[in-house]
């Protein structure tokens, strides 16, 4: 698979310090590999390679050689102590940071544009623009402006606020806002969607709401969704792989198996939930270094 | 008795109330004879003297040349504030470059000018819109430059990471984001659009309200002066009345601004 990836660089280094000799970012969006990994919905998204990754801030190494492959369509959840620079990570790839070392490959199967799309712990909507011409903010210029307006309430229909498309964001609860927001993500049907702690300011009962819809717009569209979380029983509940990051390196591997839908307190769940929550814990009782 | 004060008609008389009373009062007190009309005239007296100066047109000149300066001042004076404080809210360099200066020059009160501007301008029309564009320019400069600095960082990276050019950043993060401080700006700058021409007008004039309120002082006709005072209270409203509408239109987003 990382074959696959990296094939559509002709200067394939097999080292990791000739690797990390290319500093300069490379990110491709539409170039046309065969299609590869567990392509889930009915239109996989993009699949992301990391080689060597290295991410450091005034000589504070945030994220440190980091190889990873996330299939196209696949739904991966980063779980990890606060500073433990999972956020870097998502950064990283969405392109917001420069990486110091190594390379970022993004593929896809078709032609996407925009490709990527981001879900702040905020919602960040423009307060002076309604709901509906919030959600065109997702499609920039592409298309007539009543065009425009058309797929943005699909969108907000999608995320059941359609009777809402006329106000200002100020009249919205939490939860509202942040289902706006994700409609604002989708509307352009991005290949990948990254969510940095999307629900963490909700309250618990809407936050379950939205992690179902998440997972139902992700099944239908089949983009690649990458989710950052401190909450460990989310990550089980919506992913299909989680990953543990401790100073700046993956340290947690693992698929979860569980078929969909997943019923809350399902015991295989709460097993995994268990198990990342000791191996989480047990960094702290070891006293690894964890930048604050 | 509450349902009755609730009711849309009473609520917008109630800020009527107080004036009224003060005018009835004022006008029992002249009729009375309790204040002398050498110096302070019944408001009978003043309508009077309104009428008068409306019939011979003489108001209404004074009115429009009042008027026109305020306005080409305020455009002049606002137009290269608000110039500036975009430019230096969106440009570091412009900022280091010119910021330093206009705050220096922004502590010399305004009218603290007059005598220079009476040696450069003479009494003309140049010194009157001279002194109004420099008293507006500031509060508008200030406050654009303060509305483009706070607006919030998150959105502006929301605004790059969806793809926004330059120009639309601008366009719909930050001149939105930014307005409600412009209007702050705005509000300030006509009080003392007024203030400065009132003065401007009283020292040296040959037709405006203010030469009207101190040709009157000399023949003692206080009806007339109070005119003119009145005249500019009704100015001031006026302009407060179409900032309101004005930021009821562009400010509906904001609950602050909301319109009940």
């Amino acid at each position: 698979m990382i074959a696959t990836a990296l094939r559509v660089h002709d200067d394939i280094t097999p080292g990791r310090e000739a690797a990390a000799l290319d500093a300069r970012p490379r990110r491709e969006g539409r170039v046309e590999p065969p299609r590869s990994g567990a392509g889930i919905g009915p239109d996989a998204g993009i699949g992301v390679t990391l080689r060597a990754l290295s991410k450091s801030f005034d000589g504070h190494t945030v994220i440190e050689g980091l190889d990873l492959h996330i299939p196209a369509g696949q739904f991966v959840a980063v779980v990890g102590r606060s500073g433990c620079g999972k956020s870097t990570l998502l950064r990283l790839i969405l392109g917001l940071e420069q990486p110091s070392q190594g390379r970022i490959t993004l593929e896809s199967e078709a032609v996407r544009t925009p490709s990527k799309r981001i879900m702040f712990q905020e919602p960040r909507l423009l307060p002076w623009a309604r709901v509906v011409d919030n959600v065109a903010v997702g499609l920039g210029d592409s298309g007539t402006k009543a065009a425009r307006r058309t797929r943005a309430e699909a969108a907000l229909a999608e995320v059941g606020l359609s009777e809402k498309a006329g106000n200002w964001p100020a009249t919205l609860s939490g939860g509202q806002r942040q289902r706006v927001a994700l409609a604002r993500a989708l509307v352009s049907r991005p290949g990948l969607l990254a969510l940095d702690e999307p629900l963490g300011a909700l309250d618990a009962l809407t936050r379950i709401d939205m992690q179902a819809m998440i997972e139902r717009i992700w099944q239908a569209q089949g983009f690649t969704a990458i989710l950052v979380t401190h909450d460990v029983s989310e990550a089980v509940a919506l992913a299909d792989r989680i990953l543990v990051v401790e100073a700046g390196r993956i340290a947690l591997d693992v698929q979860v198996d569980v078929p969909r839908p997943r019923r809350r307190g399902d015991p295989d769940l709460a097993a995994l939930e268990g198990r990342i929550l000791d191996h989480l814990l047990a960094d702290r009782a070891s006293g690894q270094r964890a930048p604050a | 008795m509450s349902r009755l004060l609730d009711s849309r008609t009473v609520q917008g008389l109630t800020p009527w109330l107080v004036p009224v009373a003060i005018l009835a009062g004022w006008q029992a007190a002249a009729s009375a004879g309790l204040v002398s009309t050498r110096f302070m005239p019944a408001p009978s007296d003043v309508v009077a003297a309104g009428w008068q100066a409306a019939r011979t047109g003489e108001l209404w000149t004074n009115m429009w040349v009042s008027f026109a300066r305020a306005a080409i001042g305020f455009l002049i004076g606002g137009s290269i504030g608000f110039g500036l404080g975009l430019a230096n809210g969106l440009s570091r360099l412009s900022e280091r470059l010119t910021d330093t200066t206009l705050q220096m020059v922004r502590n010399i009160p305004h009218l603290s000018l007059i005598p220079l501007v009476i040696l450069w301008f003479g009494i003309d029309e140049g010194a009157k819109l001279f002194l109004v564009a420099i008293g507006v320019f500031f509060p508008i400069y200030a406050n654009t430059l303060h509305g483009i600095r706070s607006v919030d960082p998150q959105l502006v990276e929301m605004g790059r990471v969806y793809g926004m050019s330059r120009r639309a950043l601008f366009l719909r993060v930050v001149l939105p984001g930014a307005l409600p401080s412009i209007f702050v700006g705005l509000r300030y700058a006509l009080g003392i659009m007024w203030l400065t021409l009132i003065v401007a007008e009283t020292i040296s004039a040959s037709s405006g309200l203010g030469y009207m309120a101190m040709q009157a002082r000399e023949f003692m006709l206080v009806d007339v002066v109070v005119l003119a005072i009145v005249i500019y209270a009704g100015l001031g409203k006026a302009a407060d009345a179409l900032t309101r509408l004005l930021e009821r239109r562009f400010l509906a987003w904001n609950p602050a601004y909301r319109n009940t």
